[in-house]
This record gives C-alpha cells, sequence and structure tokens, in this order.
C-alpha cells in the first residue's frame, strides 16, 4: 500500500510514452539549433502531403455532429435515462468555453485577426475584403468545426464512460470496433497516442502562453525576449503549476479557473465599453453572416490552385491542434456533461462556445482592425503582425489605464497557464493510470514537469516554430484515431438505441399479475390458517 | 461458454419453473453444474390496486415472499436443500439494474422458459437474449433432458469457430451426434446470371463442401455436413424442417450469422426459431 502510495500506473501505456517523450527530448537537446529545420520540414511535408485528409475529416465530424443531434440518438441520455445533470446550464456553458480555449483565445485573440488582414492569403492588404475575410478566416479557425472535434471527442468519452460503464480513457471508445481487445496492446497503443497527442497539444499551448508572457514584460518593462527569458519563465511558472497540483488542487484550480473566466470577462467589458462599442456589436452580426454564407467554400478551401503555404502555417496548424489536444478537452467536457441528452450536449457545445469565441475575437481581433482602419499608414497593424506575444499588449495601449489592463492580461495567461498545466496532468495521469481518477499525486506532478519540459525543449529547439510542428505532427496520427472514433461511437449509439426500444418493450403482464395474486393469496391463506 | 459452471436460471412463477428445474436437475447428472442461481424479475408496474391492498397485511417484504417461493419450488425439485442453488430476485422494476448485475456476474449459461410469442408472453425472454453478453439456452416445455442429437446450422461466418468447440464439448460429455447444417443463399451478385441458377447452385455446394472439408479436419467428430437448398423458403424455415426430420433435441445456433448488423442485437434467424418456439431447445451462443 505504501509503494503505490505515489506511483500506480498501468505500465505498457506509462513506460511507453515516457520513453518517446524522453528520446523526443534528448534528440532535440543534443541535435540543437539545426532542429530548427527539421521542424521546418515536418511541418511543410505534413502540411502539404496530408493537408486534404485534415480539410475532409473536419467536416466529416461537423456533419456527424449535426447528423447525431439531430436524429433519434439525440434522445439518448449521457448517464442512462435516469442521470441528473451535477451542473446548472450557464455553469456547464462556461465550463466549456473555458476548456476549450484559454491561453490560445488570449494570443490569437488580437494577432490572429490582424494577420489576416495585414497579411492576406490572397488579395490586397488593410482593404475593406481583406479586414472581412480576416474575421470570416478567424473564425472558421475557432468555430464549429473546433468545437465539433471537441464534441466528438468528448461525447464519445461520456457516452463509453458513463452509459456504457468503461474507464474513462480513450481506448474505451473503440469498444464496440476492438470489443475487449482494447484491454490490450491495441488500446494501450490508442492510449500512448493520446497521451503524447495531449501532451504535445498542451505544450504548445503552453509554449504560447510563456511567450506571451514573456512578450507582455518585454512591452511593459523592456526585459528581453529571447527564448532563454521564456525558458526561465516556463520553468518558474511549471514550478507554480506543481504546487498547485501537490496542494490542495481541486480547490485551487476550481478557484483559478472560475476567476480566469471573470477577468476575462472584465477584460472582454473594459475594451467594448472604451473600445468602439458601436462597431464591434454591429460587425459581431456582420461576420456571422459573413461566416455561414461562407462556411462551404472556406472550410473546403485546400489552397489548390496557389501553392503559398498560408494554408499549413493557419488553418492545418489549428485543425492539428485542436485534435490533438482534443483527449484533453474532450475528457474535461464529458466530465461535467452527465445527464444531458446527446441533443443538448451537442448544440450545447457546438452553438453556446462558439458564439462566445465569435465574440471574443470580434471585440478584440476586430476593434483592433478597425482601430488601424482609422489610422494612415497602418502602425498598429503592424506593430501587430511584427510579434504575435505582444499583440494584446499592444492593442491594450490604444485605450486608457493600458499599463493596467497589459498587466492583468499577464496574470490571465499565467493563471491560465497554471490551470491548464493542472488539468492537463490530471488528464493525462488518469489515461497512463488505466482511467482512475484518483491516481496518486505524484505522478500528476511529474506530468506536469514534462509538459514543461517539453515546452521548453520546444522553445529551445525552434519557437513557434517547432511548437506549431508538434501540434501537426502529433494531430496527424491522432487524426485517424478520431475518424474512427466516428465510426465506433455511431456503433455504439446504434446498439444503444436498440437496447433502449427493447427495454421499453411492455411485458405480459396480465399472465403475471395472476401468478403473482396467486402466491400473495396462497401465503396470506397460509399465514391466516397458522394464526 | 467454454465451460459449464455457472448456471442462471430464470423463474416466473408459472409451471414451467418446475419443467425447467427437472430438466436441470437431469443435466446435472451430464454436466456436473457447480452453481445455479434462481433469478426472478419483479414487475410491479401495472399490478392492479387489490393486490397492492393486500401487501402489508403479508407481514413481510415482496422479496422475501417470491424469494421464499422460488426456494420452495427448488427443494420440491432437488429434493434437498442445496446450498449451491442461490436465489436472486430483483425489485423496482429495473431491468437496466437486473442486466448489469447478471453480466457482473459472468455466468456461463443462461437458462429461459421458450414460450411462442401468443400474448406477448415471451418478451421478457426475448429482451434478456438480447441484452445480456451470456449464452442462452431456451428450454421449451416439452424438452428432453438429453442431447443425443444436436443441429449445428454452419455459414463459415466467424461465430462458426465458437460453436463448434461448444458442440465439441457437449458431444464429449453427454455423447450426441452432431449434424452440421448449411443454407445456400443466392447472393445478389449472380443475379445478372439468374437464368443458370442449377449451375450457380452445382458451384455453391462445391464450395460449401470444401469449405466443410477444412472444418471436419480440424473437428472429425462432426457428421457430414447437410446442404439445405429451397430458395424459395426462409432459411430459418429449412433448418426448422430439418431438425423435425433428424428429430434433434438441441440446435446450436450463433448469437449473429454472416450478416450482422449491430442494430438487430439478435441474428434474424435466431430471432425467429426463438419466436415461433416449436418444442425443441434453442441454445444461442454469444
Amino acid at each position: 500500500m505504501i509503494n503505490k502510495k505515489y506511483f500506480d500506473v498501468h505500465k505498457p501505456v506509462f513506460w511507453p510514452s515516457t520513453i518517446l517523450i524522453i528520446i523526443f527530448i534528448t534528440i532535440t537537446l543534443v541535435i540543437g539549433q539545426p532542429m530548427e529545420d527539421v521542424f521546418e520540414d515536418i511541418k511543410t511535408f505534413i502540411t502539404e502531403k496530408t493537408g486534404w485528409a485534415f480539410i475532409i475529416a473536419v467536416n466529416v465530424f461537423i456533419i456527424f455532429c449535426f447528423y447525431i443531434g439531430f436524429s433519434k440518438y439525440g434522445t439518448i441520455k449521457l448517464g442512462g435515462s435516469q442521470a441528473e445533470t451535477e451542473f446548472s446550464t450557464i455553469a456547464w456553458f462556461s465550463m466549456l468555453f473555458s476548456a476549450g480555449m484559454g491561453i490560445g483565445l488570449l494570443f490569437w485573440g488580437v494577432a490572429e485577426p490582424v494577420s489576416h488582414y495585414a497579411n492576406p492569403p490572397s488579395g490586397e492588404k488593410f482593404s475593406i475584403p481583406s479586414a472581412t475575410r480576416a474575421m470570416n478566416l478567424s473564425f472558421l479557425h475557432w468555430g464549429f468545426h473546433a468545437w465539433a472535434i471537441y464534441a466528438v471527442v468528448a461525447l464519445s468519452l461520456a457516452f463509453f464512460s458513463y452509459n456504457k460503464k468503461l474507464p474513462l480513457t480513450i481506448r474505451s471508445v473503440f469498444h464496440p470496433i476492438l470489443g475487449d481487445r482494447i484491454y490490450g496492446w491495441m488500446g494501450d497503443t490508442i492510449d500512448v497516442f493520446a497521451v503524447l497527442a495531449t501532451l504535445f497539444g498542451l505544450a504548445t499551448s503552453l509554449g504560447l502562453g510563456v511567450k506571451q508572457i514573456s512578450g507582455g514584460l518585454s512591452f511593459l518593462f523592456g526585459l528581453p525576449n529571447t527564448s532563454g527569458v521564456q525558458i526561465s519563465l516556463l520553468i518558474g511558472i511549471t514550478l507554480i503549476a506543481t504546487i498547485s497540483v501537490f496542494s490542495g488542487i481541486e480547490k485551487g484550480v476550481k478557484f483559478l479557473s472560475e476567476w480566469n473566466v471573470r477577468i476575462a470577462g472584465i477584460l472582454l467589458l473594459f475594451v467594448l465599453i472604451v473600445g468602439p462599442t458601436m462597431f464591434i456589436f454591429k460587425s459581431f452580426i456582420q461576420n456571422i453572416g459573413n461566416y455561414i454564407n461562407n462556411i462551404i467554400t472556406v472550410s473546403t478551401w485546400a489552397e489548390a490552385y496557389q501553392e503559398e503555404g498560408w494554408q499549413g502555417d493557419w488553418t492545418l496548424f489549428y485543425w492539428a491542434w485542436w485534435i490533438s489536444w482534443s483527449p484533453f478537452v474532450g475528457m474535461f467536457i464529458a466530465r461535467v456533461s452527465k445527464g444531458r441528452t446527446i441533443r443538448e450536449f451537442i448544440f450545447g457545445v457546438l452553438l453556446i462556445p462558439t458564439l462566445l469565441t465569435f465574440f471574443w475575437l470580434t471585440t478584440l481581433g476586430g476593434s483592433a482592425i478597425y482601430i488601424d482602419m482609422q489610422q494612415e499608414g497602418h502602425q498598429l497593424a503592424e506593430r501587430i503582425v511584427a510579434d504575435e506575444s505582444t499583440a494584446l499588449f499592444v492593442f491594450l495601449n490604444e485605450f486608457p489605464f493600458s499599463t493596467v489592463g497589459s498587466i492583468i492580461g499577464i496574470l490571465l495567461v499565467t493563471s491560465f497557464f497554471v490551470t491548464s498545466s493542472d488539468s492537463g496532468s490530471l488528464v493525462i495521469d488518469t489515461i497512463t493510470s488505466g482511467g482512475k481518477t484518483d491516481a496518486p499525486v505524484g505522478q500528476r506532478i511529474f506530468w506536469a514537469l514534462s509538459q514543461g519540459a517539453v515546452a521548453a525543449v520546444l522553445i529551445f529547439g525552434g519557437g513557434l516554430l517547432a511548437l506549431q510542428t508538434a501540434a501537426i505532427s502529433t494531430g496527424l496520427p491522432f487524426l485517424f484515431i478520431l475518424l474512427l472514433m466516428v465510426y465506433s461511437l455511431y456503433k455504439g449509439l446504434k446498439i444503444e438505441y436498440a437496447r433502449t426500444l427493447v427495454i421499453s418493450k411492455s411485458h405480459d403482464r396480465k399472465n403475471y399479475e395472476k401468478r403473482l395474486s396467486d402466491v400473495i393469496l396462497k401465503n396470506l391463506s397460509k399465514k391466516n390458517k397458522n394464526e | 461458454m467454454n465451460k459449464l459452471k455457472k448456471i442462471a436460471l430464470f423463474v416466473d412463477l408459472s409451471e414451467m419453473d418446475t419443467l425447467m428445474l427437472d430438466y436441470i436437475k437431469r443435466l446435472d447428472d451430464i454436466f456436473d453444474f457447480q452453481e445455479l442461481y434462481l433469478i426472478h424479475f419483479i414487475q410491479m408496474e401495472g399490478i392492479s390496486q387489490e393486490i397492492l391492498d393486500l401487501m402489508p397485511s403479508l407481514g413481510q417484504p415482496l422479496t422475501g415472499l417470491i424469494e421464499e417461493e422460488v426456494r420452495a419450488s427448488a427443494v420440491e425439485s432437488f429434493g434437498r436443500k442445496n446450498e449451491n442453488i442461490k436465489v436472486y430476485i430483483q425489485p423496482e422494476n429495473d431491468l437496466e439494474a437486473l442486466i448489469e448485475w447478471f453480466d457482473r456476474q459472468k455466468f456461463d449459461l443462461a437458462i429461459l422458459g421458450l414460450k411462442s410469442n401468443k400474448n406477448g408472453s415471451g418478451i421478457f425472454s426475448r429482451k434478456i437474449v438480447r441484452l445480456t453478453n451470456c449464452s442462452t439456452l431456451f428450454l421449451p416445455e416439452s424438452a428432453k433432458p438429453h442431447f443425443k442429437k444436436i443441429v449445428v446450422p454452419i455459414d463459415f461466418s466467424p461465430y462458426t469457430d465458437k460453436l463448434l468447440p461448444i458442440a465439441e464439448k457437449l458431444s464429449n460429455m453427454a455423447n450426441s451426434d452432431i449434424y452440421p447444417v448449411h443454407t445456400l443463399k443466392l447472393s445478389i451478385q449472380y443475379f445478372p446470371f439468374i437464368q443458370n441458377s442449377n449451375k450457380i447452385q452445382d458451384t455453391l455446394v462445391k464450395e460449401a463442401s470444401s469449405n466443410f472439408k477444412k472444418i471436419k479436419t480440424k473437428y472429425p467428430f462432426l457428421n457430414d455436413i447437410t446442404i439445405l437448398n429451397h430458395h424459395e423458403e426462409k432459411i430459418n424455415v429449412q433448418i426448422d424442417g430439418f431438425i423435425e426430420k433428424v428429430n434433434a433435441d438441441l440446435i446450436i445456433i450463433g448469437q449473429k450469422g454472416k450478416t450482422s448488423d449491430s442494430e438487430l442485437l439478435i441474428g434474424s434467424v435466431a430471432e425467429k426459431l426463438i419466436s415461433n418456439g416449436k418444442n425443441y431447445p434453442i441454445l444461442v451462443v454469444k
């Protein structure tokens, strides 16, 4: 019992994952700077050769989600027909939102729309068409497609663990296809992929977070914004995250994530009030209309008639990033969604977070574009595009109390970092311990440290490019796992639906009632005789 | 169901219970079961108020009363109290809870009464065979407690590999003769050449025979295969006719056949044999 206190893992998943991560870290450290070229080659290869597969797959996920949501399977309840919800609908929505994106929205909220506006994939820079398209592309990357990926993973996890009572790990989702083989090497392999995808997806987020913190510190206090500073910051914040993992945990994370959402809300409200309020409301409506109108064209656009490499840097990076950390977000969403019907789940996960994200992008990125369009020379856009990591702070500088705003921004990123790292290590720990949610805390510390280490090594080996490559290359194998997951979930739902039909069929009550009453009467008369 | 140690019998308080208990007692002489669970599912829904009013005067809960009743019928059949016979009563009308409990128990075989589909009296049995992971034996009232002749339909699907080891085991323990049977099916891919159906049929017969030869080398105890080819009749009707012809006292069939659709929780041939409920026992292997 004492030996088990700090170590309780499912060895065939824990060790291969750990060894692969150590190999990755060692190679990157040994090769050093030339690793950047390797990352570049890998990224180019994957985006050029397999980009189309990502594009098909993300559209498959959306179609599947809508189909499941509207079909007869929509009435199946997660956790069985008797299950009750654990959170109010409002609380559920806000948790969905904060789980999915967090750091990413802070990092890219200003930077992405402005980048598309300043460096459009085609057409004239700084023009009105490039502004509307900038919003359209940003919406594409953060909209339905992203949430459909999460919805597929989360729904599968929730269905197979609540309704089918299987352990809460990725392998369980494949039970309809593999049967009990999910407990063998096949399941182990799937879980190893899930661990690697989650770890690299998270490391990407953490890396972006730390770049932004460093960018903010450099903007405010003139600290050098180098990879050395970033790695030191990473070590520092990872240690804070580790302390948070080690100490009271649950309460701390809950407290932080609640305040994350509140502070992000205050920041949003602040920009909404002091920024171009009317423009934000008007463009929010127009952007949504534009997005819906163009969704098919934009989401199937594959750079077929131009070879620019634009898509590899943006769209494919996002698809791969969402896919690679879908086990993380999926598991979180699954945990809070017990008692929802599948229809409620699909539309809750797909619609509400998407709309909130759109509002965030319009308020931050849209306003930045608006302010820039009022200026001659487009200095604001130029400065934002010059360094993504300072984009938020350059933008906030346009408003009153900009120092306060920037400090809040830095604190917010830091706190998102800590919560992501903490909950991320919980998810990885759950997978590597075979579905246990109460595994020893020592393991979670181990995973928190490895995430930090991987992020540090990525920054060391090539900065943003390395982060993107990590997300893309772990996203690719997991893409196929997700496609298989769609099939498996469909099969599982089909069987579940057939079972509910069978269960609800009524029995022959008349004959049974007669026999039951005979037994009762017989016993009554026996009892009366005895008395 | 590689071993036959832990057996579940679903009882419904009808006369069938005694018949099935007697049957199991005879089988026990052959197979030497280790544990027998008598399971009853109380369906309180729809019970009339008059009966509900009688309950309080019983002096004990309904579950206890039925448990006593079931235990008494077991003692009656087995002659004495037997601690390897256990009783499980599922209250609260919760079928899902029953299935969950049942699957956790990992029974080797479930035994259910086979009633024809008239008046919906066989619905409970047919729910159980669909919902559990356990192989299920359906017993008609007139079942004889021996397995002299066993029919095994073979469709060369993966399920065939599950059926034959069980047939082998039964044949060893109960000294049975195993009659493999195969029904030819003219698939849609032959449709353009349908005018030549005799020729196709010959090819199919040859194919089936050569497939069977391979099986026979692995399972030498099998009798020669009978190939049925009355295309105008449904497969279950052909098999049913064959069972009656050889006067078999058991048929072993897979839960699903070649065309397995997950929406049907049980294959259509098995389903039809069960719902037509003739006078031979049916073993549905999962």
